[in-house]
């Protein structure tokens, strides 16, 4: 399948050579202060600042094929990373096959943008009116692909491949398989949905092509110009076997077997300066408990095995708010909470006394986040802003953040 | 007392002012006044055949919002059509004619129709949304700047062009969308016909600085000299 696409894909660059080729980009250069060394990769909270970055590069090739078919490709960093060459990837390429059935039905395959939610859409800087991220977007949950569940009073060190964790929704939103997409009664009714290589939380899923594609879809209602319902659903195996883990199957079950389920409401309203974005997530990983030892051995013990429902809840509110007369300016605050479900206790394969007893199985989150934005031109934007996170500990770490953005737009 | 006379004085001029413009229009297109004039044509050619062929932009990564709006047929836009030639000079300022009235752009299928408006100074533009989605709809050149933000399908948002210059309009939704409003200082312009051939008629005999305008191409520009009761023929090859 995914051999297919690859040519599918390298024909259409091909054929580009004769097509009307517009290449553009954005550079996102940000000087940021505050937060606390808390290592971005357990547990998605901004590291120790001040700090001097550029910290986002997209670089845009835009291609009409002909009238009906079209090529697009991003090489760009993952920004949760420091930007470097060796951190580009190649985050879209893929060809769309426009109005094959009308507005009913346009095809896009290649590497191609979750249809899930709203944010993926609009996550780049010149689009998103603030610094920081939402939290399903950033926050590594206390999920790993190879061992499930972490239990976070298990501390592997620094760098191990089973601290690895994962994030509802991948951060950058992008992954290879095929969409359809179109739009009913004339805008009123609108979907998107595609079969993808990996489930939402990972775009290195690769490893689940063999075992079932995943789903991603979202379906739109447009009641009136100034107002649009979205449901979202995504669900796919997220788990990668290892050779560490072949143990663990031959006891309990094939890792395959463990799903991320997400389910997701969107609601954007806008009306002359207005605009207001939200959306409402529930996730679910079943999640095998999986303990390695420091040898990579697998553990027996300690309540190796029992699967759990790790399930989180995350609202998020974006509202933007532009000086109908200073044009260019804009006003924008983002609210965002992240909680999660109880399990039973960790310890209760080591004692059945913690059988009785549940934890939540992350730190509750909630974020907010205020910000002025300013487009001295249509191709730069100055942002600043302020974000604090709150998190469910004790004591309370300081996680303010002041930023200043300046993103460039170039064609 | 002295204030109610001072706003009584401002009126009486203003409208004496007024009534002088119009008594100097209707006898202009009467022929009352006899202003020797006489024409300019010709005909543009892009040297860039490939030029003719270009969209006016090639559609973009999709965001929310668009709705997988696009141009319906980019690939036939007619880039003499998106030209202006126009004429400077010092005795050839009669925008007063002209204040106050009327142009208007429609954003309909995610475009901006007209592409390129040229106006006279003073001109009201009316920005009318024909599709069911919205458009923000704003301008931050020098020239004007404004943000008539989200409208409603119908509705009619008036913008006055007050200085001349290229006003450079945009939409914050679909980042396709352009068009270009020069605001001109007098009416002495045209536009091209498909094939590029062009006239001004009416120009009062004296020496101008005819100009070519395009978003994209070089600035065509040549000194010409207006001799009552003739046309001069001027052509422009751009790149």
């Amino acid at each position: 399948m995914k051999r297919y696409l690859l040519v599918l894909v390298l024909a259409s660059i091909t054929s580009t050579a004769t097509a009307q080729l517009h290449l553009w980009g954005i550079i996102d250069f940000e000087a940021r202060k505050g937060g606390k060394d808390s290592g971005l990769e357990k547990n998605g909270l901004p590291n120790e600042y001040p700090q001097l970055t550029l910290q986002q590069m997209h670089l845009f090739l835009d291609a009409d094929i002909s009238s009906a078919i079209s090529f697009t490709a991003k090489l760009a960093n993952n920004p949760a990373k420091a930007l470097d060459f060796k951190s580009l990837e190649l985050q879209l390429a893929y060809v769309t096959f426009s109005r094959i059935i009308g507005d009913a039905l346009s095809v896009s395959l290649g590497r191609i943008m979750t249809p899930f939610g709203t944010f993926s859409k609009r996550q780049l800087p010149s689009e998103n009116p603030l610094i920081g991220q939402p939290l399903f977007f950033s926050y590594a949950q206390n999920v790993s692909p190879l061992t499930g569940y972490i239990n976070p009073q298990i501390a592997y060190p620094s760098g191990n491949q089973y601290d690895s964790r994962l994030t509802t929704i991948y951060t950058c939103g992008y992954y290879t398989g095929v969409s359809a997409s179109g739009y009913f009664l004339n805008n009123v009714l609108e979907y998107d949905v595609a079969l993808m290589n990996a489930p939402l939380s990972s775009a290195t899923g690769d490893y689940n092509i063999d075992k079932g594609l995943a789903f991603h879809g979202r379906a739109a209602f447009h009641p009136a110009i100034w107002g649009t319902i979205g449901i979202s659903y995504a669900t796919g195996s997220y788990m990668q076997s290892s050779p560490n883990s072949q143990e663990y199957e031959q006891e309990y079950t094939s890792l395959s077997n463990f799903d991320q389920s997400t389910y997701g409401v969107d609601l954007l309203l806008s009306y002359l300066y207005f605009e207001i974005n939200a959306e409402y997530i529930m996730n679910r990983f079943d999640a095998p408990y999986i303990l390695y030892t420091p040898a990579n051995q697998y553990d027996n013990g300690y309540g190796n095995g029992l699967s759990r429902t790790l399930d989180s809840y995350e609202y998020l509110i974006d509202a933007k708010f532009e000086a109908p007369f200073f044009p260019g300016l804009y006003l924008a605050l983002r609210y965002n909470i992240l909680t999660f479900n109880n399990i039973i206790d960790p310890r209760a394969g080591y004692s059945s006394y913690y059988n009785t007893i549940t934890v939540p199985w992350d730190r509750n989150v909630v974020r907010s986040a205020i910000g002025i934005g300013y487009k001295p031109d249509r191709s730069v934007l100055i942002k600043l802003g302020y974000e604090r996170t709150a998190v469910d500990t004790q004591p309370a770490p300081d996680l303010t953040v002041w930023g200043c953005a300046v993103v460039v737009t170039f064609q | 007392m002295k204030t109610l006379f001072l706003h009584a004085l401002v009126v009486f001029v203003g409208m004496n002012i007024a009534s002088q413009d119009r008594v100097q229009a209707q006898q202009l297109d009467t022929g009352l006044i006899n202003i020797q004039t006489g024409s300019v044509n010709g005909k543009i050619e892009i040297k860039k055949m490939n030029t003719m062929e270009l969209p006016q932009q090639v559609t973009r990564h999709h965001t929310y919002g668009s709705m997988n709006m696009t141009p319906q047929s980019p690939l036939t836009t007619n880039e003499y059509t998106n030209m202006v030639i126009y004429l400077e000079g010092q005795n050839l300022k009669r925008e007063s004619l002209h204040a106050h009235t009327h142009g208007q752009i429609d954003q309909r299928n995610a475009e901006f129709i007209p592409h390129v408006l040229p106006v006279i100074r003073g001109t009201i533009v009316d920005f009318i949304n024909r599709d069911n989605v919205y458009h923000n709809v704003f301008s931050l050149s020098p020239a004007k700047k404004f943000n008539i933000g989200r409208r409603p399908t119908g509705q009619a948002v008036p913008v006055v062009m007050d200085k001349p210059g290229i006003v450079e309009v945009f939409c914050d939704i679909h980042s396709n969308m352009a068009a270009y409003i020069v605001v001109l200082d007098n009416d002495y312009f045209a536009q091209p016909d498909k094939q590029g051939n062009y006239s001004i008629d009416h120009i009062p005999s004296g020496t101008y600085t005819l100009k070519v305008w395009h978003e994209r191409l070089s600035t065509g520009e040549q000194t010409i000299t207006i001799s009552p009761n003739s046309t001069t023929t001027i052509n422009f090859v751009m790149e």
